[in-house]
């Protein structure tokens, strides 16, 4: 009786499990029985609960050194490193298409990974190598206005940044930068050269204190002190000097002033770091220009930089900025019927985040910290395929190597030898892959540099980063991989592994299963993006702009001798034979506006102003473009241009009309106003709308005005003949130069200037495309690899069903149905997540086509057919093997 | 290096040992400490001792019998050695001395 109560009586199995996972194994029998005697103890003294605890007590009491068993190590380690490489080698030997595949595929994804690290260094690295850069801000400027728009600049008035410094204790030091607005590029002489550089800025004095940019002639402290200095870069005073020094030479800048004289007080080193301000030239005066600006509410075109003190307080600081907005620009502010409010930029975001702001007029190039997330995401993600092909490979494979497992384990391997084992093999093999990936990275960094438009390079700045990187890529990505393969094959039973010689790895299956179905959602979801991308760039391209595009040629007058001989010149090219039209214009189709202001009825009030793009433009504008006219009258030469005619004659466009809410049949004889002026305008007709910007904005109000006075004009258009399109060219290239000599001749076609405008939008499709086809390749590359081995596993089993009488038809269905079935699971889940990341993109642009369904039909089309033609080549081998030739091989 | 001293819980569970002779195993020894001490040890405590006791060579075990309250399993007695013996009356013999010049309680000993 008491005898059966024992047998009944069962400790806690997890806690036996555990004692038996660390005790020593001669201990087992007498500790169990000792602590199974005290169970049976303490049950019949006790509750069951209190026998358990006190059982899994006792259990824990045991972790003592004397009861844990310890591992053998092996006196000399070196002998089994020295098999473990050998049998290591030895396998890969055997299997080159596998080998080939892993080692590629992670050579691919290490370099992918590597490359676009350099790329996320680079674009972090911005301003980060000024003194003090995290006590810089940038003043930004948000304007509300009455009927609800929202402006967001990242400039301000002028006065408002001298008269903080003034006013907070916050503030160290401040400065100001003015690029002209209406230039895109400047211009500068010396001694009859001229050279014409795209960025320039006029600054403070205080320029170089706020950012230490290093010298190698001249003084930083000094330089910008003097009215009419100028200090240059280091590759601007080679094109100049050549080795000679620069400095005190004397330079004109034409597009700031005809008739001063600047003084060459510095040239500025070059180096490899990055900065928003970095400029062919700074020139200083701009104290005495801002001087007589004394406005709070309008002239938003300063980019101000702030200094704060180290203890200074930001959010203290910000707090302060309503009240003295309150104070200085009240009034006006209300006059013009807007809010504004002052912000602050800290300058390290400048680079990436300033999507929130406008970018019409911004220093330097923009980088985008989107840009950056996908570029992470996609090195990481091919990367992981890489790994997985590896994971599935090397998991299939581990059959081949069972016995080696179960010999090792007979001869006393313990699973943790094992494990080191496998991993350090998948270590090696990654470090192999690497080898090959700094090669790769070697040969394609030029093509990328293209692709991200960067000059990215190795040296001395990035080499201990690259290294490091590499080294941590390499040495994850191997362990990642490593991980699963070694645990699963470090667990056979040596006696099961021994006796058959196939094993049935089911659980493995699956997972393998599972991570092709992931694969091909990777895949699907690239090449549907890529589609979509295409579509939507192929739509812009072909959207009718309102405009005629062809044969257009757009000449920039960037000097005041350009501008002056306008009408000269224009006589001139009008007579050269294979010119059709020529007109000039403030502001062209695709160049960045020059001004704008808010207009509203003069029967309504200044509430109700919208605001407006002005364009002054000379004649045969709207018909050399094709611009279609919906009401009134075009402009009459010269009647209409007379800059003093009050009411001065306009003409709109039709987004205009309805921002203003008047009826187009209305339109003509209607007056409009702006604030503070007394000048009226009379609409004398009414165009179509067309694409002034770019296909990511919305079309805007625009107010055209005839303008006889070519001093408003920045660039001319000459519409030619395509026959002989390069002869009439050259025809007014040296005309020219007769007419406009100290000017340099530019120009650029107008479809290249307006296909400019999606230059980032094309990088991006082009990063997609690339990494699409990419992660295709080594998804397939595994997929193949899958194929093979399956095939030739089920070699035997073909040749049978042949015998039987099976088709080729039948052996093809019956290999192919399974990939396809996973492929199918993966378009499932792939096409989904797709449509919802496309839809996000499309979001940036005003005019978008949606993507039809038939286009993830299509991607998954093709998605299909890859895996599938990628299967069939060796299923078609194993169905075509004469069936004698399969059985009798062993 | 053997350590040859024997600290105080050890000399105890030596002497348990002793006491306890064929019956002496890690689970009666703890419950034996317990009855004698009314201090509670757990078991793997009591055989980390003996372990210890048995490398510096003061006690000796072999398997014994398996009783159907282990579930079959057998039990590993401990036997003092001879040097195990020597130890414990040298130990006993080093503290009367110490008691003996004790002249507090020399009287009491007379």
């Amino acid at each position: 009786m008491k005898l059966k109560q024992h047998n009944s009586i069962v400790p806690p199995v997890l806690a036996q499990r555990l004692l038996r996972s660390f005790l020593r194994a001669d201990l087992v029998e007498e500790v169990e029985g000792d602590l199974l005697e005290k169970f049976c103890i303490e049950i019949e003294s006790g509750s069951r609960l209190k026998a358990k605890l006190n059982y899994w007590a006792q259990v824990l009491k045991y972790v003592r050194p004397f009861a844990i068993r310890k591992r053998k190590s092996s006196l000399n380690p070196y002998d089994m490193f020295e098999n473990y490489i050998r049998t290591g080698v030895r396998s890969m030997l055997k299997n080159k298409t596998f080998a080939f595949i892993n080692v590629f595929g992670l050579a691919i994804g290490i370099a992918c990974c590597v490359l676009l690290a350099l790329f996320i260094q680079d674009e972090l690295s911005f301003e980060k190598h000024f003194a003090d850069y995290n006590r810089i801000y940038r003043l930004t400027t948000t304007l509300n206005s009455d009927n609800g728009t929202e402006t967001r600049l990242q400039r301000a008035s002028p006065i408002i940044g001298p008269t903080m410094l003034r006013e907070f204790p916050e503030l160290e030091n401040m400065t100001r930068v003015v690029k002209d607005l209406s230039a895109p590029q400047q211009i500068i002489m010396h001694a009859d050269r001229s050279f014409a550089q795209s960025r320039a800025y006029q600054v403070d004095s205080t320029f170089f204190e706020l950012f230490p940019y290093q010298f190698i002639e001249g003084n930083p402290q000094t330089a910008l002190k003097q009215p009419g200095s100028v200090v240059l870069s280091e590759q601007l005073a080679f094109k100049i000097f050549g080795n000679k020094s620069a400095l005190n030479e004397l330079v004109t800048i034409p597009t700031f002033s005809d008739s001063a004289v600047l003084r060459i007080t510095g040239v500025i080193k070059q180096n490899h770091h990055q900065s928003h301000l970095d400029a062919d030239f700074y020139f200083s005066g701009l104290e005495q220009t801002l001087e007589p600006i004394t406005t709070w509410a309008s002239g938003n075109f300063v980019f101000t930089y702030l200094k704060l003190k180290p203890e200074a307080n930001v959010e203290e600081l910000l707090s302060k900025f309503p009240a003295l907005m309150q104070q200085y620009g009240d009034e006006e502010n209300r006059a013009m019927g807007r809010k504004k409010t002052l912000g602050l930029q800290a300058l390290e975001k400048i680079h990436l985040h300033s999507a929130h702001l406008d970018n019409q007029f911004e220093l330097g190039t923009r980088g985008s910290i989107t840009y950056v997330y996908l570029a992470a995401a996609i090195g990481l993600l091919i990367l992981l395929l890489a790994a997985i092909n590896f994971i599935n490979l090397t998991t299939a494979k581990a059959s081949q190597r069972a016995r080696e497992i179960g010999v090792r384990k007979t001869v006393g391997a313990h699973r943790a030898n094992l494990i080191a084992q496998f991993m350090g093999e998948s270590v090696g093999i990654t470090i192999l892959a690497m080898f090959i990936a700094c090669a790769l990275v070697y040969i394609t960094l030029p093509y990328f540099n293209q692709l991200v438009q960067k000059n990215l390079f190795v040296g001395n700045h990035n080499l201990a980063f690259l290294i490091k990187s590499l080294l941590a890529i390499t040495l994850t990505t191997g362990l990642i991989a490593g991980a699963y393969p070694a645990l699963f094959i470090s667990s056979f039973d040596p006696v099961k592994v021994l006796k058959d010689k196939h094993l049935q790895l089911g659980s493995s299956h699956m997972l393998r299963k599972g991570l092709i179905a992931f694969q091909f959602s990777i895949s699907v979801i690239l090449i549907s993006g890529i589609l979509v991308v295409q579509h939507q760039l192929n739509y812009i391209q072909n959207k009718p702009l309102g405009f005629d595009v062809a044969n257009k040629v757009m000449l920039p007058l960037r000097t005041s001798e350009a501008t002056s001989q306008y009408a000269r010149f224009r006589e001139v090219v009008k007579d050269i034979a294979g010119v059709n039209a020529v007109s000039a214009s403030s502001n062209l189709p695709s160049t960045p506006p020059t001004s704008d202001w808010s207009f509203y009825p003069a029967d309504k009030t200044e509430a109700e102003a919208v605001n407006h793009y002005i364009i002054s433009i000379d004649e045969n504008y709207f018909d050399m473009l094709s611009i279609q006219r919906i009401a009134g009258r075009d402009f009459v030469f010269p009647a209409d241009g007379q800059p003093a005619s009050n009411p001065q004659k306009v003409i709109v466009n039709q987004a205009s009309l309805k921002k203003m809410g008047i009826k187009p049949e209305q339109a003509v004889g209607m007056r409009l106003k702006y604030a503070n002026s007394t000048n009226m305008f009379e609409i004398i007709g009414v165009v179509e709308d067309f694409h002034q910007f770019s296909l990511h904005h919305a079309i805007s109000p625009i107010i055209f005005l005839a303008s006889t006075d070519s001093s408003a004009f920045r660039q001319m258009i000459v519409s030619i003949d395509q026959k002989n399109a390069e002869d009439t060219l050259t025809k007014i290239h040296t005309a020219w130069e007769q007419v406009v000599p100290d000017t340099p001749f530019e120009k650029e076609l107008l479809s290249e200037s307006i296909s400019n405008q999606y230059t980032s939008d094309r990088s991006m499709s082009a990063l997609v495309l690339g990494s699409t086809m990419l992660a295709v390749l080594i998804s397939c590359l595994g997929l193949y690899g899958l194929s093979v081995f399956l095939a030739e596993k089920r070699v035997k089993e073909i040749g049978i069903r042949k015998v039987m009488g099976a088709s080729v038809k039948q052996i093809l269905m019956m290999l192919t149905k399974e990939y396809l079935k996973t492929v199918a699971i993966a378009l499932a889940i792939g096409i989904p997540v797709s449509y919802y990341l496309m839809q996000q993109w499309l979001q940036n642009f005003a005019y978008r086509d949606n993507p039809g369904l038939w286009l993830f039909v299509l991607a998954a089309g093709l998605c299909i057919l890859v895996s599938l033609v990628t299967v069939l080549y060796e299923s078609l081998k194993a169905a075509l093997t004469n069936p004698v030739t399969s059985i009798k091989a062993e | 290096m053997i350590e040859t001293r024997l600290g105080e819980f050890e000399e105890v569970i030596l002497l348990l040992v002793g006491i306890l002779g064929e019956g002496a195993y890690a689970y009666r020894i703890a419950e034996e400490f317990k009855n004698q001490t009314g201090r509670a040890i757990s078991i793997g405590a009591t055989h980390s001792t003996l372990d210890r006791l048995e490398t510096k060579g003061f006690l000796k075990s072999e398997m014994g019998s398996a009783t159907a309250e282990r579930g079959g399993r057998r039990k590993r007695i401990f036997n003092i050695t001879a040097l195990g013996k020597r130890v414990l009356k040298e130990s006993r013999d080093f503290k009367v001395s110490l008691w003996e010049q004790y002249p507090a309680f020399k009287v009491n000993f007379n």
